[in-house]
């Protein structure tokens, strides 16, 4: 046993990286659920096209609420107890969801959170969930931890009777370790945004190529998520997919989007799964002067690189944003429900939004929630959970 | 036998070239040439610093940390701070340099080995930008650096790839065609006989360890400078790619010795076979398998050849 953990520091670690660089999310996620599709394929070019412009309208806009409706009584959760096992609270992004999660609970519902950070170390979480059960935790959520490796601890704590919550694992409601529920960012949603955003500005005559990172778990979702999207939009178009792992991001990013580019100028639409994985290739792009050649197109919107949006030279063209205030407040609602018995949401569909050449202006200062420019989720949350 | 060594990666290399200049027809173009030369400047400056402490049987672990470090210092002092690029450029080889010269006051000075020191200071650093960047990417690098890093300078060249060949050209000079070369030779062979003659082995020493930090933190800001922003993460990829050319490099050129154009030409060599591998379509493993293919079987066969013109190190 000692020598599987060991073995699995470093996927959790290759985890870690990621989210990282992407300033995000990315985790365990079985890549049949990747094959979903947004709708029936289409039966002409055209119609393509308009599909795909409608959707890239719409995630134009600011993220319109598509939450639960359905209720949830808190009311008898003061003084329950709860451990968030956080993969590494060195990274700003989950340091800001375990505090905004540690502060909704407390605010709304009276409900400790006792926040352990794992350090990107298996063991360290292993005793998380171990100091959960010996302290009689109600519930434990694990962040950006894949389920299948820690089996035998939600097994133990569901034996104790402590209820069981993953997160950020990869697809929302996704729960094939015994957990009792899974509150994600969709990724397949993002993979197909990217594909109709290609669709719609390519006017059905794209060529491109999907990079993926397989080492990430929710890579072949997303990264499925946008192939499929696009042969069934655009009969006519042309995706490929390469995988580069984190650890050769620096070094084979650049040499693989010159050498796209070079063996086939056509092939224009470079598809990173991350803002951070496309960097190094956005500088490759830069010393060959290709920005206006190529249209570079990723997830995160991470601050610091989504700005690049603004500049022509550096190929970045898109930009899909997640909104993490969102998510802190599905993942708070998450812990409500299953504390009260209530049934789970699968899908909280949190906010996403496209950044690009028609809304760059938008992204002005350190706010980045304000770029996304919605705040239903403040009042429509709190509205459901009643006393 | 001796010739055959010391040009068999030339050759190797010029045969990986023929072979996908064959098998594909986008290989064999100037925007190939442009693309090998310009992408691989960091890689390269990162070798040079590794090969130099390397020459005086230093390990340095802490390069990648030196050019992840190197970058946001770099990027937070001109993007954040708003200085000028010139005085950000320079503050930040001063503190690299002062990076060295701590892993040099406790490797030489105190005997710690390098290897070890290195690995500590290099954990140390790795937190530290962290800390500078707020474990963000930092942007707002002045338009001025970038266009410096990133606009046609020569040939379609962009001026680091120059700036990478003139240290070649110094490190080449320094090290086979001056007494202080001659004197990092004679410390690799032997640091005790090189003390009982009379030289300064602490010194030459702790000047190697503070040329590599002082090159790594150059690899960072031309990281930054071309990427137009710095990730507090990305030094730590650079790591094995380095010594990977300063050994691969130990076997050309200049068999059985770290040297500048040997490790020139194992850097090339592995971005050629990478960019050719991608021109056929295989990314992602086969590239690995290639990088250390290659350093394996060039080390393998030259020690085969020669027996004993590895570095001691290999």
């Amino acid at each position: 046993m000692a020598r599987f953990r060991t073995g699995v520091v470093l996927p959790v670690l290759t985890v870690l990286a990621a989210f990282s660089v992407t300033g995000c999310s990315d985790e365990q996620t079985p890549t049949t659920a990747a094959t979903q599709s947004a709708g029936p394929a289409v039966s002409n070019a055209a119609d393509g096209v308009a599909e795909a412009q409608k959707i890239v309208d719409q995630y134009r806009q600011p993220p319109v609420w598509q939450g639960p409706d359905a209720p949830v009584n808190i009311g008898s959760l003061a003084g329950k107890k709860v451990t968030y096992i956080s993969v590494s609270n060195s990274i700003p992004v989950l340091k800001y969801w375990s505090d905004a999660v540690t502060r909704l609970l407390q605010q709304y519902g009276g409900v400790q959170l006792n926040v352990v950070d794992a350090k990107g170390s298996v063991d360290e979480a292993n005793k998380g969930f171990d100091q959960a059960i010996a302290q009689k935790a109600d519930a434990i959520v694990f962040l950006a931890l894949p389920p299948q490796l820690f089996q035998a601890q939600i097994n133990r704590a569901k034996a104790a009777g402590i209820k069981v919550i993953s997160a950020q694992t990869g697809i929302p409601g996704k729960r094939d370790a015994g957990q009792d529920a899974e509150v994600s960012f969709d990724y397949v949603k993002v993979g197909q945004i990217i594909g109709d955003w290609v669709v719609a500005d390519a006017k059905g005559q794209a060529k491109g190529l999907v990079v993926s990172s397989d080492d990430v778990p929710a890579s072949q979702p997303q990264a499925q998520g946008t192939l499929n999207e696009v042969k069934r939009l655009c009969p006519a178009c042309d995706m490929t997919m390469k995988d580069v792992q984190i650890p050769q991001w620096q070094t084979s990013i650049p040499t693989l989007f010159q050498t796209t580019i070079n063996s086939d100028p056509t092939r224009t639409y470079l598809l990173p799964l991350y803002d951070g994985q496309s960097l190094p290739g956005l500088g490759a792009i830069r010393t060959a002067g290709a920005g206006s050649k190529v249209k570079v197109g990723a997830f995160n919107a991470t601050p610091g690189i989504v700005e690049q949006l603004k500049d022509p030279a550096s190929g970045l063209k898109l930009e899909v944003g997640g909104h993490n205030e969102w998510w802190a407040y599905a993942c708070t609602d998450t812990i409500f429900r299953v504390l009260a018995g209530a049934t789970p949401i699968d899908n909280y569909n949190v906010g996403l939004r496209i950044f690009d050449s028609t809304n760059s202006n938008i992204i002005q200062g350190n706010d980045e929630f304000a770029w996304y420019g919605s705040t239903d989720y403040r009042t429509k949350f709190p509205a459901l959970w009643t006393k | 036998m001796r010739v055959v060594e010391r040009y068999a990666v030339l050759v190797v290399w010029a045969l990986t070239v023929a072979f996908f200049s064959l098998r594909s027809d986008a290989f064999a173009s100037t925007s190939t040439i442009k693309l090998i030369l310009s992408t691989q400047t960091v890689i390269l400056i990162a070798s040079l610093g590794v090969m130099v402490s390397l020459a005086v049987q230093e390990f340095d672990l802490s390069i990648g940390s030196v050019v992840g470090f190197g970058g946001c210092l770099v990027a937070v002092l001109d993007g954040v701070h708003g200085w000028a690029p010139g005085p950000a450029i320079v503050l930040t080889l001063i503190v690299c340099a002062l990076v060295g010269a701590v892993n040099a006051a406790v490797s030489v000075f105190i005997g710690v080995p390098s290897i070890i020191v290195t690995l500590g200071t290099g954990t140390l650093l790795a937190g530290i930008t962290l800390g500078i960047s707020d474990s963000k990417v930092v942007t707002g690098i002045s338009a001025k650096t970038v266009r410096f890093m990133t606009d046609p300078f020569l040939f379609g060249i962009s001026a680091p790839f120059y700036c990478g060949l003139l240290l070649c050209l110094i490190a080449w000079f320094v090290l086979q065609h001056t007494p202080l070369g001659r004197r990092m030779i004679f410390i690799a062979e032997s640091r005790e006989v090189a003390r009982l003659a009379g030289l300064r082995v602490t010194l030459i020493r702790a000047g190697a360890l503070v040329a590599t930090a002082t090159l790594g933190g150059l690899a960072g800001i031309v990281l930054a400078g071309t990427n137009s922003a710095a990730n507090p993460q990305a030094g730590a990829y650079y790591l094995l790619p380095a010594f990977a050319a300063a050994f691969l490099g130990s076997t050309t050129i200049v068999p059985g010795r770290f040297n500048a154009w040997g490790t020139f030409v194992a850097v090339y060599f592995l971005t050629t076979g990478i960019t050719g591998l991608q021109y056929l379509g295989y990314a992602g493993w086969p590239e690995q398998v290639f990088y250390g293919g290659s350093l394996v079987a060039a080390v393998t066969l030259s020690h085969l050849a020669g027996h004993s013109r590895l570095p001691r190190f290999a």
